[in-house]
């Protein structure tokens, strides 16, 4: 006798397109993707000069340059559209954004990010007990990356050792064995872009008008390939993140660290990964020191969108989206080597998540104040601030 | 490590997983119920025994907390509104089966009671007759779940409600008995006990009949449907 084949416990997992029609899809919803990151580079190339001397020129203060990408990824609510416009602008065959000023970009985005699953834990608002556990494990996320940022914003400004790492590592990727780096989907971009631009060239007189056309229309497909992709992906492999989450929960560390890597590279997203585990808390499933290693592991695994727009960037700046691709890649990886081991480093960020819970359970106020406050408040004046002062 | 990190990427089928505990926790609770037949009904006392459905308990509890934290996780996790009527069935009946344990564990305390054997009268005879009828009623109580068999549910739900007065009528005879105080308190409780495993028992084969949100109500159009004229 088993249940298992009772028809009550019959499932519709496993319904939907065939594995061959989804992975045409993703395929294709990747090239997509890839051609908007090209075509922004092409759209800043025809813009010429003059037009983003004021945005580079404010983004040389790193303050202000990390909370432009707070304000921006908390804006379109995902990292991986706002590190691939980075990814982008700086390799812009012209006129690109510096490297220098796209780092703390970089940093802010990673901050931005975390207000998803924070949102996502105000749904228990309602029901304090729930509220308690699952708030904490939304602002663990915030808590390390505001440390990450702390400590490496700083010593970057001091040293620019991010910097120079992704440098020294995109050589690597740009010159291996004497071979110029060409990007591998440089030919099909280019004949996927051209049909774009004939048309804006019909529609518009050449110049500014053309180049803000194909920004535009690089961005909303940025924006809506990689939403269409993210859908696609959890729904290719949702029973496979839901037995990774479950069997990673009771892992040692670097193993549900593993998990919240491999996942948030399927579903593409770390906001995906990390929401996942906030009702999972709410119900008492799991922890927050459980659910913390995965959290990590995610904002690791959120630099793989980085790394693939750095697939579509061509032209003399190449290199350049390279290296900012992976000083996201490092600056993860380094804040998590850095924090992570030592036990009472480690507990900081989960000690103020959880002083935070309790504060904001006392009085809800105070989850709400906390999210407007430091994603959109304390962003948008660093931004006003800095136009009035010129 | 390696071992750990390789099993992250078996693949598992959440729902049959599911399945399979609550197969368990229905198989332990019914093995559970026939020692503890076995013990009440015993002139001298199994202390070993006692411990051992004790221990099996615990396993019970365990797989219902077990079955509890998979359900939440499949949902939370999978994002699949269909599995959602199983899933909440599957809530409200690990309640039943555990509570099938807890009987089972208080049938033997029923035996402390005594301070001297059953007698061998029509009462206790009934009452065996109570406890063959539920036991063989439980035994295939998870084969008709497992198959979702409509009717051998709808005929062994009917024989529950059957169990259910006869355990009410017994206990009259019990009050208007002569037995002492002891004996009388003893063989009310296994009454009631076992009136309460035929109960938790049918709950469960209610599922096979009856909508999700009617569970545990046994709809009384379906017997006088099913009833001959």
């Amino acid at each position: 006798m088993s249940i298992q084949s009772s028809p009550a416990v019959t499932s519709t997992r496993g319904d939907g397109p065939h594995p061959l029609i989804r992975a045409v899809l993703v395929l294709g919803l990747l090239f997509f993707f890839l051609l908007g990151v090209n075509g922004l580079g092409a759209g800043f190339k025809s813009l010429g000069h003059g037009v983003l001397e004021t945005f580079f020129a404010a983004t040389e203060n790193p303050f202000t340059a990390l909370m432009v990408g707070i304000l921006a990824t908390t804006l379109v609510q995902s990292s991986s559209v706002s590190t691939a416009l980075i990814v982008g602008l700086v390799a812009a065959p012209e006129n690109p954004l510096p490297i220098a000023n796209a780092v703390p970009m970089i940093m802010g985005a990673n901050i931005g990010t975390t207000v998803t699953n924070t949102v996502v834990s105000l749904g228990h608002i309602a029901r304090p007990d729930e509220f308690r556990r699952a708030f904490p494990v939304a602002t663990c996320h915030d808590f390390f990356n505001f440390m990450a940022v702390a400590i490496l914003l700083p010593l970057e400004m001091m040293t620019g050792f991010l910097r120079h790492s992704a440098e020294f590592l995109a050589g690597f990727v740009t010159d291996f064995g004497g071979m110029h780096y060409q990007s591998p989907v440089k030919g099909a971009l280019k004949a996927g872009l051209q049909p774009v631009q004939e048309l804006f060239a019909a529609i518009a007189p050449p110049g500014r008008i053309q180049a803000v056309l194909l920004i535009v229309f690089s961005i909303s497909l940025i924006l809506v390939a990689l939403m269409l992709l993210v859908r696609v992906m959890r729904a290719a492999t949702e029973s496979r993140v839901e037995s990774l989450v479950s069997r990673g929960l009771g892992q040692p560390a670097i193993l549900s660290m593993f998990v919240g890597v491999i996942v948030t590279v399927m579903v593409q997203s770390s906001s995906i990964t990390t929401s996942l585990l906030i009702p999972l808390a709410g119900a008492g499933v799991i922890t927050l020191p459980q659910a913390f290693p995965i959290t990590i592991g995610a904002n690791i695994g959120t630099t793989i969108t980085a790394l693939l727009a750095a697939l579509a960037v061509t032209g003399v700046n190449a290199e350049a989206g390279i290296t900012i691709a992976l000083v996201h890649l490092i600056f993860n990886v380094t804040a998590t080597a850095m924090i992570y081991p030592v036990r009472r480093i480690r507990m900081l960020p989960i000690r103020a998540a959880q002083w935070l819970g309790e504060a904001a359970v006392e009085s809800r106020r105070w989850a709400v104040f906390y999210v407007v406050v430091l994603f959109y408040l304390v962003p948008a004046l660093f931004a006003a601030l800095d136009q009035m002062l010129g | 490590m390696l071992r750990e990190l390789l099993s992250l990427f078996r693949a598992t089928a959440p729902l049959e997983e599911l399945g399979r505990n609550f197969t368990e926790m229905l198989e332990i609770s019914h093995e559970l119920t026939v020692a503890a037949g076995e013990i009440y009904f015993r002139d001298e006392r199994a202390p070993e025994e006692r411990t051992e459905i004790y221990r099996r308990d615990v396993k019970v509890n365990k797989l219902e907390r077990r079955i509890r934290k998979q359900v939440i996780k499949h949902l939370s996790l999978g994002g699949n509104t269909t599995d959602l009527p199983y899933c909440l069935l599957l809530m409200s009946l690990v309640k039943d089966v555990e509570r099938i344990g807890d009987y089972a564990k208080n049938l033997t305390e029923a035996h402390d009671f005594r301070i001297q054997p059953l007698a061998d009268d029509p009462i206790v005879a009934e009452l065996r007759e109570i406890r063959s009828s539920v036991e063989a009623a439980f035994s295939a109580t998870a084969e008709v779940f497992a198959k979702a068999d409509r009717e051998s549910a709808l005929t062994l739900i009917e024989q529950g409600r059957s169990t259910g007065q006869r355990c009410d009528a017994l206990l009259v005879c019990i009050a208007h008995s002569d037995y002492d105080a002891a004996s009388a308190t003893a063989v009310a409780l296994g009454t009631r006990y076992y009136k309460r495993i035929s109960a938790h028992a049918t709950n469960v084969l209610t599922s096979v009949v009856m909508p999700l949100h009617k569970l545990d109500y046994y709809d009384e159009d379906i017997a006088a449907r099913r009833a001959p004229d």
